[in-house]
């Protein structure tokens, strides 16, 4: 294929393009003028087609352009718009028109000629609106001096004539002649509404054929070089200037015939020949001097629809008045086209590569430059901004307005809500606004998409509009503005909105997830279910979607765009779906850190901000449970040390997590160092990043990193700093993954218990009756429940509600204590405790909040079910025990049902309480821990005839108490400061102990058991359970005498 | 067989004499500043930015199997070819002459017998051994060796 095919094609799509979009406008302008202006573009478009195929000899495309062009011609005057069925076959036609421009060698000629009788059927059965351009000498010649009155009396009889007007014409065949302003025509202009068809009228009006030079392909001319120059005495370069003076010239050449030029000129005729177009109508009088202009013998041919496109030129020339509607007329197309360029995209990326190493030179010679003074200075600070300038330029030239995406939207929209029997209109915003030209490519797919489901999912028939009061017609609202380096699209529906209870449903059903996450679930949380694959809450699964493909695959789309959608919606009034994408992807603001020596980048559309420690300033790391965390105002911040992902080329495993956590003790920070936490957010995931020293902000090129190296996940590419050395750029998801931290979701409250060696706990605070304010510590709190009591079924006294499919017993604490009653409300809390085996929740009235303090726990055996009290918030609280409340809940069970058969828990207590006294010598057991509270809750479950409980505050303090008394059993906390449980019961263990050790923490048993054996200790125990506790502790005192007895 | 000669650009690693076929070897520069690349196996040695394009810098030493081998300060690096492998090279030495070697001075590297050579298990790399005078040329694969660097990050994960 040839330069020229390849450009006819790229020009066609443009036309294409424009066909299409006036006669979707159409559909719905306003005024007559409105119409006007867009079929005016139509047909410009078509029309250029036409010409272009005809002069390339695509005759199959110029017939169906011309059939459309001569269809469409009827309602130039916009005062009748085109039939719906009009518009669908021209519709029809286009499409096929763009299937035959891809594929210009393939002859579709049958179809083609179907599409054309198809459009010609349709044209004639109304009005016409037929341009008239009567060349009226002519006319008076042909028809034998008949008076001109009879040529409008004619016109009359067929219809009205509107916008009449004479034109004189001077006879171009006459340049050059004395006579030729004598000669000129005259003609008659305007437009004709009739029935008639054009062929008819020009038959019986007797309507000449248009001056040939009148055609917008120009004219062409021919010039025998030598006859002008004998006729005209002057050199020939005066030729050609007042030619070029007249207008434009395009494909000229020399003719002449095939003679060896070596030999002199031949004596044949050397004839210029050229197609002309005119800067006016009429070539300027001085030109026509010099220049004999000749009609070319062939062409251009007469055309059938001449008197037609006549017109559109003398209309265009003399009728601009009429049109004020419509500037972008004013402007043909060829002067569009040499206003813009085409350029392979290969080039700019090449383009974009050298500029990347300018900058890097221009840097270098800043650098080698930056001790001298004067002239070199001024020289460097010229070519730093004119490469910059330059970057930005080129930049720029890959960006594309987003309209070019949106453009193609309405068309689709139309044939979808015909299809679905819908009626919808599509409102865009922002055309303007500019990405990057990959990231527009990419946008295509994921848009159509949601776009579809919008208009299937999301809007209602007509009907069901009308009965719900909107209005047939739904709403499309695509819209795009820019915010902050990223661009914001957004489309919106007014349809009938995503019912969350559905979602629920299908999610519940296909087991996405439990009924109580969904529960606690934000709508916006819900929704963003319907990304997962196979999910869709469509009813009918219809040809466009409902299959509940695709929605995933947007989401992948928009994934790999590193764009982010969230979907709003309101049941009944519509869907929003807003979806961020960055500008490009090609450069990126970037902040240069350095750990060590080294220098990274790092996104900053993933950095929220930048926490500066400071030596000696009061913040600080703390430990919680495996990561280091951080008090980012009121949530706790995990934080991730670079220097450390860096360090270790394998996932962080339990181990290294805790060598980590014992190099970098809270309490000593090297107090020269500051240092920086990068607070970063990546799909949805927030944590810390802690680097030595952050450099700055850079656009940076980004460039792929090796094939390679395609496994070392913590960096996403690489890129060229400003000294020519290469810096890698990290991957926040790269990097949460490798430290397999529990990084706080973004949006949530932080999920994590911290434990540190301060005897800080966090505790949930609640109130149940007006008077009193409860405590639980959260790590006896599996999660809260908002309690609809509505949901709540009585059984006799007792109260349940379903959770998770579970028969859930609802406790109110003035049942079991002398405490207030609690209101009544709609909605109330109910707290489910850990570590409970029997379904029961405690009944709040009000959730006051969590917090983390300092326990100063006044243990009080008089209040059943409480452990003791505390002063939080200034305000006395009540410690509760959940043991106690249970232990009476489930004896109240038994009483109440009047069965004598024990429940678990009695049956687990009675175990205890016979077994403990069995024991011949009081046994021992030294209990670690360094929080009072939980030592004082131990002690409780632990207390029996016969066995005796010292405890120890931390590990020191328990290997003291070890060497001077005795003990049959140890149960030690971990995390305790001076010495921890692991040091504690390795040392006891180097020091000759031999008694049963377990473990008794809130430590995450299945990562650190292993350790745990490792350090010696016979058994690990998560805090805190009960009924295993006690098992457990029986277990190893029994095992404790078995291995006294043969000593 | 008939008498072919390949030319092949030798350097010396570790003491060693290699050669690479000189058609493989797009150009050789004495640019060392890499940036490391924390995570990768021991045989990269980083990126290395040549002229706004950035490579791959293997050790060929590492690569070799030769542990400990410092690289020298005028260490060059050899590129290769697009056609050998994605934008990369090995940093070796010190680059030789360029020797023509004909098909009847090389010996395959049998598979069965294995070479007393330091690297017996990365042998794979070693295309053929040529026989000069007073000298052996050990020629190496270079299109092996991207996938040989791949397969060690594969045996790093196991670890």
């Amino acid at each position: 294929m040839n330069d020229t095919h390849s450009e006819f094609i790229v020009v066609s799509r443009e036309h294409l393009t424009v066909f299409e979009q006036s006669l979707l406008s159409l559909e719905k302008a306003a005024s007559g003028n409105e119409s006007r202006s867009l079929i005016e573009h139509g047909l410009r478009a078509v029309h250029s087609m036409k010409g272009d195929s005809g002069f390339l000899g695509f005759t199959t495309i110029r017939q169906l352009a011309h059939a459309m062009e001569s269809l469409l011609e009827d309602y130039r005057d916009g005062a009748r718009l085109p039939s719906t069925e009009i518009v669908e076959a021209l519709l029809a036609a286009r499409d096929q028109l763009a299937a035959l421009v891809e594929d210009l060698d393939q002859n579709q000629q049958a179809a083609v000629d179907d599409l054309t009788r198809r459009l010609l059927s349709l044209e004639g059965t109304m009005s016409h609106a037929i341009p008239l351009n009567i060349n009226l000498r002519d006319w008076q010649t042909q028809h034998s001096g008949s008076p001109l009155a009879d040529l409008f009396a004619r016109l009359d009889a067929f219809g009205i004539v509107e916008n009449p007007q004479i034109i004189g014409l001077p006879d171009p065949s006459a340049f050059g002649s004395e006579t030729w302003t004598k000669n000129c025509n005259v003609n008659f202009s305007g437009v004709l509404i009739t029935k008639a068809s054009p062929n008819e009228i020009a038959v019986l009006v007797g309507v000449q054929q248009p001056p040939p030079f009148l055609t917008s392909d120009g004219f062409e001319r021919r010039v025998d070089l030598g006859e002008w120059q004998t006729e005209h005495k002057l050199s020939l370069v005066e030729l050609f200037h007042e030619l070029t003076q007249a207008g434009e010239i395009f494909d000229q050449h020399l003719k002449y015939s095939p003679t060896d030029l070596t030999m002199g000129l031949p004596t044949e005729p050397i004839i210029w020949q050229g197609r002309y177009r005119a800067a006016q109508p009429v070539a300027p009088p001085e030109t026509t001097d010099m220049v004999t202009l000749q009609d070319s013998a062939g062409t251009p041919q007469p055309r059938p629809e001449s008197p037609v496109k006549k017109a559109h030129i003398s209309n265009g020339s003399t009728a601009d008045k009429d049109r004020p509607a419509s500037p972008k007329t004013a402007a043909t197309p060829d002067t569009e086209r040499l206003r813009s360029l085409r350029i392979n995209v290969e080039l700019l990326d090449r383009l974009m590569n050298l500029i990347g190493e300018l900058t890097l030179i221009r840097n270098q010679t800043q650098v080698a430059f930056s001790e001298q003074e004067g002239e070199s200075r001024n020289l460097i600070q010229r070519l730093n901004s004119v490469t910059s300038e330059l970057q930005g330029t080129v930049l720029q030239t890959r960006m594309q307005p987003v309209g070019n995406l949106f453009g193609r939207f309405p068309r689709m929209v139309r044939d979808l809500a015909r299809q679905l029997g819908k009626e919808v209109e599509v409102i865009t915003i922002g055309q303007d606004v500019e990405l990057d030209k990959t990231v527009i490519e990419r946008l295509s797919d994921p848009l159509t998409h949601l776009i579809r489901n919008s208009i299937d999912h999301g809007l209602e028939s007509p009907e069901a509009r009308e009965a719900v009061g909107k209005s047939r017609i739904g709403q499309i609202v695509l819209s795009a503005t820019p915010t902050d380096g990223q661009v914001c699209i957004e489309i919106r529906d007014d349809g009938r909105g995503i019912d969350p209870v559905a979602v629920k449903a299908k999610a519940a059903a296909m087991g996405l997830r439990t009924e109580s996450e969904l529960e606690r679930m934000s709508n916006r949380e819900l929704f963003s279910l319907i990304l997962l694959p196979g999910f869709s809450t469509a009813k009918q699964v219809t040809d466009v979607s409902g299959r509940g493909v695709g929605m995933d695959v947007v989401k992948t789309n928009i994934d790999e765009l590193e764009g982010h959608l969230t979907i709003d919606s309101k049941l009944g009034h519509g869907t929003s779906m807003n979806l961020r994408v960055p500008l490009t992807l090609a450069i990126v603001p970037c902040l240069i850190v350095t750990v060590g020596n080294d220098r990274f980048a790092l996104a900053q559309r993933e950095l929220e901000e930048i926490v500066c420690l400071h030596p000696g300033g009061k913040r600080k790391l703390e430990h919680a449970f495996d990561t280091e965390v951080f008090r980012l105002r009121d949530s706790l911040l995990p934080v991730i040390r670079f220097s450390e992902i860096l360090a270790r080329s394998q996932p962080f495993s339990a181990d290294d997590k805790a060598e980590i956590l014992a190099k970098y003790p809270p309490a000593e920070r090297d107090p020269a160092k500051i240092e920086y936490i990068l607070v970063l957010r990546s799909n949805g995931k927030r944590f810390g990043l802690l680097v030595d020293q952050v450099q700055g902000r850079e656009e940076i090129v980004v460039k792929p990193i090796h094939a390679a190296m395609r496994k070392v996940t913590i960096f996403s590419g690489a890129t060229l700093m400003g000294d020519g050395r290469v810096a890698l750029i990290a991957n926040a998801v790269g990097i949460i993954e490798h430290a397999r931290c529990f990084a706080a979701m973004a949006d949530d409250v932080p999920q994590s218990i911290p434990r540190n060696p301060h005897e800080v706990h966090r505790v949930l605070l609640f109130e149940y009756g007006a008077n009193e304010q409860y405590a639980l510590p959260l790590v006896q709190v599996r999660r809260v429940e908002l309690l609809d009591m509505n949901r709540v079924e009585r059984i006799g006294a007792q109260e349940f509600v379903t959770l998770d499919g579970v028969s859930t017993r609802i406790l109110r604490l003035n049942e079991f204590m002398d405490v207030s009653q609690c209101e009544e409300s709609p909605t109330m809390f109910l707290i489910l405790p850990r570590f409970v085996p029997e379904p029961m929740g405690i009944l709040a009235q009000r959730i006051i909040d969590t917090e983390s303090l300092a326990i100063d726990l006044q243990t009080s055996g008089n209040i059943r079910g409480v452990l003791g009290t505390a002063i939080v918030r200034s305000r006395l609280s009540l410690f509760l025990d959940v043991q106690q409340i249970r232990e009476s809940v489930v004896g109240v069970t038994a009483d109440a049902s009047g069965v004598g058969e024990p429940s678990g828990i009695t049956a687990a207590n009675d175990k205890w309480r016979s077994t403990s006294p069995r024991f011949k010598a009081k046994q021992r057991i030294l209990l670690v821990d360094d929080t009072p509270f939980f030592r004082e809750i131990v002690k409780r479950y632990l207390s029996a005839e016969n066995v005796e409980i010292v405890t120890g505050v931390d590990g020191r303090d328990g290997l003291e108490l070890l060497a001077s008394q005795d003990f049959d059993l140890v149960v030690s906390d971990i995390e305790m400061p001076n010495m921890n449980g692991w040091e504690f019961c390795k040392t006891a263990r180097e020091k000759g102990y031999r008694m049963p050790f377990v473990a008794l923490t809130s430590l995450a048993k299945n990562e650190y058991e292993q350790k745990a054996m490792a350090c010696g200790f016979d058994d690990f125990e998560e805090k805190l359970d009960h009924d295993r506790l006690q098992q457990k502790v029986l277990h190893w005192l029994q095992r404790s005498l078995e291995m006294q007895v043969p000593q | 067989m008939s008498d072919n000669v390949t030319l092949y650009c030798t350097f010396l690693s570790a003491g060693r004499l290699f050669g690479v076929p000189v058609l493989d070897v797009k150009e050789v520069t004495a640019e060392k500043r890499f940036t490391g690349i924390p995570h990768a196996p021991q045989e990269v040695l980083g990126l290395v930015n040549i002229r706004g394009h950035i490579f791959l810098a293997l050790n060929l030493a590492t690569l070799l199997a030769v542990r400990n081998h410092p690289t020298p300060a005028d260490a060059q690096f050899v590129i290769f070819k697009s056609s050998v492998g994605p934008a990369f090279g090995i940093v070796v030495d010190q680059v030789g002459d360029i020797v023509s070697v004909s098909d009847k001075q090389t010996e395959a590297l049998a598979n069965g017998e294995q070479m007393q050579l330091h690297f017996s298990d990365r042998s794979s790399l070693v295309a053929s051994v040529g026989k000069l005078d007073g000298q052996i040329l050990i020629i190496l694969d270079p299109r092996k060796f991207l996938a040989c660097v791949e397969h060690s990050r594969g045996a790093l994960d196991n670890v």
